[in-house]
């Protein structure tokens, strides 16, 4: 517990310019990552859950430094990458790597898969030739594929074995801190299984941390430590994994919760659904993001946009309203609020 | 069950013959398509020719005889002979290796000045972006034809003088095309992931944008390699290119075009000549695309 | 009841450089009016282009080579050009994966629809416009009377596929087949557009084909289910059983494999391998070579010949029917 974390994002923004021009700023900024504080710790990982557009592939790219940061601060490591060139930052980016959602579009399709696993060693110069093909050789046994597959290119190989290449080619540079965004949401069902125990087992073996970025519930409860849920560039809810899943507070968190499809035919349900549109990244209204659809919006929503506040142990809630919503109140306020829309 | 013993009873996933490869589909494809075979017997053909050298030719091209002169098409002299009583069929042979050469020095000098230019607009930042597509923009609004005559006038007229022009000529269509290629491969998840690694700026731009863009750059230079040709055949018309006695096939029209009416044949064998290769490559640039542009197949 | 639509022994090659491939070999299938049919299968199963060769929509270098697919009585293999498109959008109608890529970007929401009453029944401009208005409304989207006049680019996803789904029901058809309508969406839209197909289907009487990869929206909305693998059917059951006892080795696996909220293990089952290529199809049964069952049995059979699809009301593809 006292360990510093592997990494330690805080009050991280990350904002695109609209109408810029070569002389002249820019006039208008979609906030698509928003004041996000979070660490994850050696060996745990951290599910980061949200619908398209929240804003997770931008705060993973961020995170990694493929964008940059407007505000705040990234500590991988023990390292404060705030304020660092980017040769200073090189070295210190090997200890975090990503896995990438499509195998198909991740890896290059003109190089052979040796070549691929092996470019982090080549870009950062380490070990001699011979070196890094031994290397590239354990590294493919230890995905679960043959060596001697090293000579052949991406396209010969179905999406599960290339997710496998693209988890070695993270893997064979040590990192400390993984991203997974989507691991398994491009792969076949009977696939799928298999990449996300090979992930369990490397951290088992590498005491890794992830940030396993996914908008599939099942999924993430199944792999993650601990769950943060995004909604429009902001983190509404972050807890442990139990309490989050099982007492949801941030009434966004229960409708994605509620929207997961039934695992038998008998335990069908209706569903609590969000009625109402999104509010656009462009014209944020005053107040909480989730205020037009949120079925128990209250006058103060409207204006004042709700902080992290804690809402229990290690668990916290974006929401002015969760006191008063134990999960009975809400299943009866969304049945008024369906009664009243349908 | 642990990981053992599910490798122990099922065997591990067979490593499946090896595919053929990408190069060796997309030949088939190519040879396979109608006008992939037409247009590759006619650039077959130029090439042989080139590579035959004075062998195979029946006359020496440049021999020149007073007698025979203007003689139409024969069995002795298949396309005849021109007012020198050079024999023709032996020229326009020996002209195909002109035709080839300038198709590529011309076509690589485009493709490596455009090439470089269009990495450097693509990947090299907002600055340099400006810098590079405003001056293409330049050499795209001067006046074809005077871009040309500027080089010649500094270089004095020559075949390699046109060659050399004509390829400047064809930079700013390679570099609009590249820097096009650049900017949209750039958000691919591959390149991304090369960022991740940590790799460099070119690093990234040629070793990895660069392979990836090549089949539209075969395609483009598939479709300008006639082009360039028809551009150095008509410099040399204009006396700008290649001087006589080279057998070229538009500097051979030159000299022809005051025969028009009294000997068609010495304006014929260059101007089908040079229609025929024009045309084979065209078709052979058409199949090309078939087969290499993804967006073609299905 | 009998059948609205009966497929048997269907057959559909696509012709490649390398040889045909058969995508769908052999499926035999059955839909009552009313019915929710769920296809279920991963990329490759054959389920796509099975729900295409329905509506003759299979493109050259394809083709439907063997087979009868029989609606209403009719033979739809047999049909004339003319009565095929009546049939399609008509009779039965379809949606897809992707909603925006479906609709027409330079034509209003409403234009589109009122397209279809244009088409298939002489209506007044003005009624087929009305019309477009109350489709809209029945599909659940917020003031229609302002959304009709909408282009597509300003739709949300799930907005477009409510409005592709308002079209293929404009002309109220018997049959909806439905290609992973949900896959592009997000979990909340998801869950409301599945709410939506089921509650249609219960009020109109309308047959649902859902062609999906996800059990749980099969979970969510089939009344039966037919699973495929690698082109053919293996199993077929009412979605209840198969979810309760699952029999063919792959159903089992996929079941297996598949993380369920609210069931934490620490480590899910995997079905090893990955699905067979065209060209390299196991000579016996399709699923052996990934088979954990069939090392449990030592069974020799299922690596040398084929198993054939057995059974009335509940089917399955396997040797080891019995054997468990």
């Amino acid at each position: 517990m006292t360990e510093a974390p592997v990494l330690q994002i805080e009050n991280l923004s990350a904002w695109f310019p609209l109408n810029k021009g070569m002389f002249k700023p820019a006039t208008h900024w979609i906030k698509a990552v928003q004041d996000i504080t979070f660490s994850v710790r050696k060996g745990e990982t951290l599910g980061l859950v949200g619908e398209s557009g929240c804003g997770k592939s931008t705060l993973s790219r961020t995170i990694l430094g493929l964008r940059e940061a407007n505000t705040g601060r990234i500590v991988l490591n023990g390292h404060d990458m705030t304020n660092k060139s980017e040769a200073e930052q090189r070295p210190l980016r090997r200890e975090a790597q990503m896995i990438f959602q499509d195998p198909n579009a991740s890896l290059d399709p003109m190089r052979r898969v040796g070549q691929i696993i092996r470019a982090g060693l080549d870009i950062h110069g380490i070990g001699t030739r011979l070196e890094r093909a031994s290397r590239v050789a354990d590294i493919l046994t230890k995905v679960g594929l043959d060596p001697s597959m090293a000579n052949r290119f991406p396209h010969e190989f179905s999406g599960g074995q290339r997710q496998r290449i693209g988890i070695a080619r993270a893997l064979i540079m040590e990192p400390k801190f993984i991203i997974c965004d989507e691991p398994v949401s491009a792969l076949d069902v009977s696939i799928q299984s298999q990449i996300l125990n090979l992930l369990k087992d490397i951290q088992a073996e590498r005491q890794l941390a992830y940030l396993f970025v996914s908008h599939n519930l099942a999924v993430v409860e199944h792999m993650v430590d601990r769950i943060a849920v995004m909604y429009m560039g902001r983190i509404v809810e972050i807890g442990q994994r139990n309490a989050l899943l099982h007492t949801p507070l941030h009434p966004y968190t229960k409708a994605l919760l509620s929207a997961v499809p039934a695992s038998h035919p008998r335990k069908r349900k209706r569903h609590v659904t969000l009625e109402g549109d999104l509010p656009s990244l462009l014209n944020m209204p005053k107040g909480c993001a989730l205020q037009s659809r949120c079925p128990m919006v209250t006058a103060k929503c409207k204006v004042e946009l709700p902080t992290l506040v804690a809402a229990g142990r290690e668990h916290k809630v974006a929401c002015w309203n969760f006191e008063q919503t134990t999960s009975i109140e809400w299943e009866q306020s969304i049945g008024a609020h369906k009664k009243t829309t349908s | 069950m642990t990981d053992a013993s599910e490798t122990a009873i099922i065997a591990p996933e067979k490593i499946e013959a090896p595919q053929r490869s990408n190069f060796s589909k997309g030949l088939r494809r190519l040879l396979r398509h109608p006008s992939g075979q037409v247009g590759g017997v006619v650039i077959l053909f130029l090439v042989l020719c080139t590579i035959g050298g004075q062998a195979i030719l029946p006359y020496d091209p440049l021999d020149i005889d007073p007698i025979k002169r203007l003689r139409p098409p024969s069995a002795e002299h298949w396309f005849g002979t021109d007012e020198l009583g050079r024999d023709l069929f032996s020229r326009i042979l020996y002209g195909s290796r002109y035709t080839l050469m300038i198709g590529l020095v011309s076509t690589s000098i485009a493709a490596a000045g455009g090439i470089v230019l269009g990495l450097l607009a693509g990947g090299g930042g907002k600055l340099a972006d400006m810098v590079i597509m405003r001056f293409v923009d330049v050499l795209l609004a001067f006046p074809y034809i005077l871009l040309l005559l500027a080089v010649i006038a500094i270089l004095g007229p020559s075949l390699w003088t046109a060659m050399i022009a004509v390829g400047v000529g064809g930079i700013p269509g390679y570099a609009r095309l590249v820097r096009g290629e650049v900017l949209a491969l750039r958000e691919a998840e591959y390149v991304e992931a090369m960022r991740a690694l940590g790799g460099g700026h070119l690093r990234i731009l040629f070793g990895t944008i660069l392979p990836n863009i090549l089949s539209p750059l075969v395609i483009f230079a598939s479709f300008t390699i006639p082009l360039t040709v028809l551009a150095a055949a008509a410099l040399s018309f204009l006396g700008l290119g290649a001087q006589p006695p080279l057998p070229e096939w538009g500097s051979m029209l030159v000299d022809a075009r005051t025969f028009l009416r009294t000997a068609w044949w010495v304006v014929a064998a260059p101007g089908v000549a040079i229609f025929i290769s024009i045309l084979g490559m065209n078709l052979f640039g058409n199949a090309l695309r078939d087969v290499l542009d993804p967006k073609g197949q299905r | 009841m009998t059948a609205l639509l009966e497929i048997k022994n269907l057959q559909t090659e696509f012709k490649t450089e390398d040889g045909i491939v058969r995508a769908v070999d052999d499926v035999t299938l059955s839909v009552r009016a009313g019915e929710v049919l769920g296809l279920v299968g991963e990329s490759g199963s054959g389920k796509t282009v099975t729900a295409l060769s329905i509506l003759r929509l299979i493109e050259k270098p394809g083709a439907i080579v063997g087979g009868s697919i029989r609606f209403d009585g009719r033979d739809v293999l047999a049909l004339a050009e003319k009565d095929l498109t009546e049939l399609r959008g008509d009779r039965i109608s379809m949606i897809f994966q992707q909603p925006k890529v479906c609709l027409n970007p330079v034509l209003t929401v409403g234009q589109q629809i009122a397209e279809v009453f244009l088409r298939h029944r002489s209506m007044e401009k003005k009624d087929a416009l009305d019309q477009s208005v109350e489709l809209l409304r029945s599909v659940g989207i917020p003031s229609p009377e302002t959304k009709v006049s909408a282009y597509p680019h300003e739709l949300s996803g799930g907005q477009a596929q409510r409005v592709m789904i308002a079209i293929a029901l404009a002309l109220t058809p018997r049959i909806l087949i439905a290609d992973e309508p949900t896959t592009a969406l997000d979990v909340t839209i998801q869950a409301q557009i599945i709410e939506l197909l089921r509650k249609l289907c219960e009020t109109t009487d309308t047959a649902l084909i859902i062609v999906t990869h996800d059990l749980g929206v099969i979970a969510e909305i089939a009344d039966r289910v037919a699973v495929m693998y690698a082109g053919q059917i293996v199993e077929e059951a009412s979605v209840e059983e198969l979810f309760d006892t699952p029999q063919h080795p792959y159903t089992v696996g996929l079941m297996q494999s598949m993380p369920t909220l609210g069931d934490r293990r620490q480590r899910l089952n995997m079905i090893p391998g990955s699905v067979p290529r065209p060209f390299h199809m196991p000579v016996g049964c399709r699923f052996s070579p990934r088979c954990r069952a069939r090392v449990e049995h030592g069974l020799e059979k299922c690596l040398t010949d084929p198993p054939a699809l057995t059974g009335e009301t509940r089917k399955l593809r396997c040797w080891l029917e019995g054997k468990e």
